[in-house]
């Protein structure tokens, strides 16, 4: 009796409690944390996330960047529950639970083997762990990679050695001009467009303007797109409809948070999202689209 | 993107409410999926013949911190979402939403006040809705359940309520999680003569839960509610003395269902209809048409024509209260 194969009903609903492996500062704003939690780490895929009980203060949905010393995960500071997940330490306590909802899924290996990751802000974890699985089954890698400025270039040296293990292209924009192309990781992906537009896949993840963006350049080459979302999630299970983003009941923690770009044409992608009380807000965002 | 009304075979399986007739007897329970339309209209794709809002105020909340809930052995599990809600007036789209595909819909109110109760009940009624749900029961959020156990309480408000929807809307009174079965009947006794259409027995019991590691409660809000398999016999048992204490208005039974024999066992207790929540976890969203089916074998085998056949038909000579 389970809702789909992946489906554990105690790791996805009860924390793992146990010590901070490490803790690495990634930016100025973002931290990287390492727990050890075999049972999570084992089953993850790259888009999926885990909830993050910082004990006393909240729990928030994080997207996992790696699996390769424990489950790792990428937090910048910008509400009480990761201010407070900065001040801790190596062997502090966090509660963690999955691995929730569903990831990416990589083209068969029959197809063109050439993918296209662009990452944008905050988006860089579920990109960095899609990057090291998409380099271990094989596939030629491009990456797109945007911030607001160099040192926001979250996991900039994580992609950069990836270049000597398969990473193709690595071009970064800043909206600065601060290192790269001046403009965002949008920019970026249609540097590498312009160069060479053979890819079979694009994933990404970032702000959802610039997700809405690039489906907007990507439709122009038929490159299918998934998209990694982020919404207000409570329940992290599918169970209490916070995060449902369309008429047919899509929830980001369940059904997503990766979705296909083109089954999000009647759904609130790049429209609306919901704050804590569930009240809908409009998304904005600069368009690229005139 | 119009839904598909899904096809509904079962015969057998209709029931009534009062007034209200249903396909079958299985109904979205408040707080599941229920954010938005689009939650609702899944779990009536799913089979569900008529859904339950989220609990709506007047005043928007953002609800508990997490986590809000939390896994307790097997398919049970605690919850505190502490009734996040956008306020009736930002909810109302939802309502009007998921009530243009013609899905029942019943709107779940919570209140401050008696007057506070009945200014939601109208805009709901106003809205359209089949019936409201007075959530008067919440464990989670302390004035709620000890309104629910003070029968003078629930009189004031369910008086209030009725009187303001001019008794064309039924009006349900959620009853809380408690094993203190003399004054749940107290309670349900109380909003029958008030002019309660139904009853819904029981919502989560409340609970605690704490990590051995940490020291803290798993739950942000500290106590939650427990729901799922562990409450069902909790919640069978109070349905049966609701009805052992002759409540003459429907008894819809919800705790821990997750088959068709979980729903026959409510209906032998006296419960004309069931809603589900917890189980859309074990189950997914299809939970619904599933256990309409698994009542559709049993109702074969043991030949038996209408589910309704057997509400309160529990052999229980020798038991006592």
């Amino acid at each position: 009796m389970t809702m789909n194969d992946n489906f554990n009903p105690s790791a996805i609903i009860r924390p793992i409690v146990t010590p901070i492996l490490g803790v690495t500062t990634e930016t100025p704003r973002t931290k990287a944390f390492t727990i050890s939690a075999p049972s999570i780490g084992k089953h993850a895929v790259p888009g999926q996330f885990v909830m993050v009980w910082v004990p006393g203060i909240d729990e928030i949905p994080m997207s996992i960047s790696s699996v390769n010393q424990g489950v790792e995960f990428a937090a910048a500071r910008v509400g009480d529950a990761t201010t407070q997940l900065h001040k801790l330490k190596k062997g502090d306590l966090l509660g963690v639970r999955g691995p929730l909802g569903k990831g990416f899924v990589f083209p068969k290996a029959t197809e063109e083997k050439i993918m296209l990751l662009v990452a944008g802000g905050c988006g860089s974890p579920p990109i960095a762990f899609a990057a090291t699985m998409a380099i271990r089954m094989g596939f030629v890698v491009d990456v797109a990679l945007g911030a607001t400025s160099k040192a926001e270039l979250l996991f900039f040296n994580r992609f950069k050695d990836l270049e000597t293990q398969g990473v193709r292209r690595f071009v970064v924009a800043t909206d600065d001009g601060s290192d790269g192309l001046l403009g965002t990781s949008v920019d970026a992906a249609t540097f590498l467009l312009d160069t060479d537009p053979a890819y079979s896949a694009c994933l990404a993840c970032g702000p959802e303007g610039m997700l809405v963006n690039l489906n907007t350049l990507l439709q122009k080459y038929s490159i299918p797109l998934q998209v990694s979302l982020e919404r207000y999630m409570k329940c992290g299970v599918g169970l209490c409809g916070h995060c449902i983003i369309d008429l047919e009941g899509s929830r980001v923690c369940h059904e997503g948070p990766v979705f296909d770009a083109k089954n999000l044409e009647e759904s609130d992608f790049g429209k609306v999202t919901r704050d804590a009380t569930g009240k809908k807000e409009p998304l904005q965002f600069e368009s690229n689209t005139s | 993107m119009a839904p598909k009304k899904p096809a509904k075979n079962n015969s057998g399986l209709a029931i009534k409410i009062g007034s209200i007739e249903l396909a079958n007897p299985t109904i979205l329970a408040s707080g599941v999926l229920g954010v938005a339309a689009g939650g609702l209209i899944r779990a009536w794709q799913g089979g569900a013949a008529a859904v339950v809002t989220k609990t709506v105020g007047i005043e928007s909340r953002t609800g508990h911190p997490g986590p809000r809930i939390v896994g307790i052995y097997g398919d049970s599990l605690m919850n505190a979402m502490g009734i996040p809600n956008p306020g009736i007036q930002e909810y109302l789209p939802e309502i009007e939403s998921t009530i243009k595909h013609e899905i029942p819909v019943i709107g779940s109110a919570l209140g401050n006040s008696p007057d506070e109760f009945a200014s939601v009940a109208e805009q709901l009624a106003k809205a359209g809705v089949t019936a409201i749900e007075l959530n008067v029961s919440c464990p989670h959020v302390g004035s709620l359940y000890l309104l629910g156990m003070d029968p003078q309480s629930v009189t004031e408000v369910v008086t209030e309520v009725v009187q303001r929807v001019k008794g064309k809307t039924p009006v349900w009174v959620k009853l809380p999680g408690s094993t203190d079965y003399p004054c749940l009947v107290k309670v349900a006794q109380a909003a029958e003569a008030a002019g309660a259409s139904a009853l819904v027995a029981l919502n989560t019991l409340p609970a605690l839960a704490i990590d051995i590691e940490s020291r803290r409660p798993l739950l942000g809000a500290g106590i939650g509610g427990l729901s799922g398999p562990a409450v069902k016999p909790i919640a069978i048992r109070a349905v049966w003395e609701l009805h052992q204490a002759g409540i003459a208005i429907p008894i819809i039974g919800v705790g821990g269902i997750l088959t068709g024999s979980d729903v026959i066992e409510y209906f032998l207790a006296g419960a004309s209809a069931v809603q589900i929540g917890t189980g859309v976890l074990t189950r997914g969203s299809t939970i619904f048409s599933n256990v309409c089916n698994e009542i559709s074998d049993y109702l074969k085998e043991h030949g038996i024509n209408q589910i309704s056949e057997l509400v309160g038909r529990i052999n229980d000579a020798g038991v006592s209260s």
